[in-house]
């Protein structure tokens, strides 16, 4: 079988498939649902330093071509998730990757400084949630504020730093480059993308946080050419994410640049959605006759020496 | 994650059929439980209370509401479907002998029906309550099995074509006998008959709530309360001490 096995700055992968922080919980609600043989890191939910209560309901509208959501980062804070949740991935054998947020920097350093211990693999910086108020969005689109809070984190923690960014398609060369140099060990691209549905009968918006974040099927070539244009600016490795429902489109990801994809939205839909994925390279690489994934990377930007 | 390939779709009325699936394993559930179902063509699957499962035979009583129940009533037989069963928590049982009496508002009668029967099973004696907005809405094949089994029925619809004519809320009576009561309808009508419910020993109510994962992961369908519960995982079925700090209750 040809390897999909993958690289993320110093951390190994054996697939390159992962779930997009917030659709996968704390990586339990899933065991014995769906495979986790194929997926090659579990990435949990946006922890922050206490618990959060989130957005009040309704959290989740459904389009044709997406899904809104409003959830507002609800979580059980840093300290249950160690104690409640953590011994459970430690068993999974699996790279644990933690997403961290928080309403200050101050809240990001104090978050990953209690994640110091061994058996995380990453931490995925959420720096762009359009559901909160405070953090999220306003670090993520700012090159200054990114650099800032990227290399204070990178003298607070050993651990590699995942750059979670918002899909900000005009900003997109100076955030990345913002990230590289603070010290990003990846950048995953990309978070929802603000958005908002109002009911023409009622005149009320149809979430309770208001706007929202767009996922699902519309937001796959928006992603995919963030990563595309990511690539061409950054060395760093991208994780591409937005609207990947099948084989076909995590293929286009890694052409475009991805070292590794998350799925998120798709799993509402179709549970077994990692399995399926998993199966399409595999097949994919046989019927092209490559022995390594890696060797797909980036091959959109090679075109002239590249056919398939 | 299960399988179901449709074996047949039943109409009872224009907006309300039965999808009987034939699964790919064989699972159990109990009364209460609900199935997250594909909807082909769009983003979300759709929770479902589990209305009859006997070997790998499962069939869902569904209204139409929207797309999604939509695109499955106009499925042909042959086609599967992803599901994600049993999910949620059952209805208790009940703590203390005598009658039991169930309320179901509309579809309501989806996850209540199974469960009135079982109850009988287990000997406990059952009152129905049950309103829906008219005769068509209440297939005969229902009333017949549910009476056969010694369920004593009260019947409302909108139109009067059955029972009275008006509301659940008009024939449930003033004084609740019964020592355990269960509660299944959408939101509104729970809202507006909550109340009549506080004095009520045990009373149970299943929520209907937008779901995303319908397994805890995605926080999408919670009940919003001093202490915030999804209604997928730590539900659907909620005591009535759960719910009185439900701040919905508030809200028109």
């Amino acid at each position: 079988m040809a390897s999909l096995e993958t690289t993320i700055g110093p951390l190994k992968l054996k697939t390159p498939l992962m779930p997009a922080s917030g659709t996968f919980g704390y990586g339990d609600e899933y065991y014995g649902i769906l495979s986790y043989e194929v997926l090659g890191a579990i990435v949990t939910k946006s922890l922050s330093l206490n618990p959060k209560r989130g957005n009040p309901p309704p959290r989740i509208h459904e389009l044709p071509y997406g899904i809104l959501n409003s959830i507002g980062l609800e979580n059980i804070g840093i300290e249950r998730f160690l104690r409640e949740k953590l011994p459970f991935l430690e068993k999974l054998n699996l790279p644990i990757v933690v997403s961290i947020f928080g309403e200050s920097e101050q809240e990001f350093l104090e978050v990953a400084k209690r994640l110091k211990t061994s058996s995380i693999s990453a931490l995925e910086v959420n720096l762009s949630c359009p559901n909160v108020k405070e953090g999220g969005m306003l670090f993520g689109s700012s090159p200054e504020r990114v650099h800032h809070i990227i290399s204070l984190l990178k003298d607070t923690t050993p651990l590699p730093l995942w750059v979670k960014l918002p899909p900000d398609p005009f900003h997109l060369r100076e955030i990345v480059e913002a990230a590289e140099k603070g010290g990003a060990d990846a950048v995953t691209l990309v978070n929802t993308l603000p958005a908002m549905i109002i009911d023409p009968h009622t005149g009320k918006p149809l979430l309770g946080g208001i706007t929202g974040g767009l996922s699902g099927k519309a937001l796959f070539p928006v992603a995919l050419r963030m990563v595309y244009e990511a690539y061409k600016c950054t060395h760093l490795p991208i994780i591409g994410a937005g609207g990947l429902y099948s084989g076909e489109e995590a293929i286009s990801f890694i052409m475009a640049g991805a070292s590794a994809l998350q799925i998120g939205s798709a799993i509402f839909s179709n549970p077994n959605i990692f399995s399926e994925v998993h199966d399409y390279l595999v097949d994919f690489l046989k019927e092209k006759n490559l022995p390594d994934i890696k060797m797909l990377k980036g091959k959109i930007h090679d075109m002239e020496n590249f056919a398939l | 994650m299960n399988e179901g390939e449709v074996i047949s779709i039943k109409r009872f009325s224009e907006d309300l059929f039965l999808l009987e699936l034939f699964l790919k394993e064989e699972v159990s559930f109990k009364p209460g439980q609900f199935a997250m179902v594909e909807t082909p063509g769009r983003p979300l699957m759709r929770p479902f209370s589990i209305f009859h499962l006997e070997g790998k035979t499962l069939c869902f009583f569904i209204r139409v509401k929207g797309p999604g129940t939509s695109s499955l009533l106009a499925l042909k037989p042959g086609k599967r479907l992803k599901l994600l069963l049993p999910l949620g928590k059952p209805y208790p049982e009940p703590e203390m002998g005598g009658e039991v009496w169930l309320f179901a508002g509309g579809i309501g009668i989806a996850s209540l029906f199974p469960w009135g029967l079982l109850l009988v099973k287990k000997g406990f004696k059952v009152k129905l309550f049950w309103g829906a907005k008219s005769a068509s809405h209440m297939p005969f094949p229902l009333l017949g099995k549910l009476q056969k089994h010694g369920v004593e029925l009260s019947l409302s619809t909108e139109d009067g074509s059955m029972g009275q004519k008006g509301l659940l809320e008009d024939i449930i009576p003033s004084t609740i006998r019964a020592k355990t009561a269960y509660i299944c309808g959408p939101l509104g009508m729970i809202k507006r008959i909550f109340f009549k419910f506080l004095n009520v020993p045990k009373a149970y109510f299943s929520l209907e709530e937008k779901m995303g994962c319908g397994v805890g992961a995605c926080r999408s369908c919670v009940l919003w309360a001093e202490e915030i519960k999804t209604v997928c995982k730590e539900g659907p079925i909620f005591e009535k001490e759960d719910l009185i700090k439900w701040q919905a209750l508030k809200q028109p």
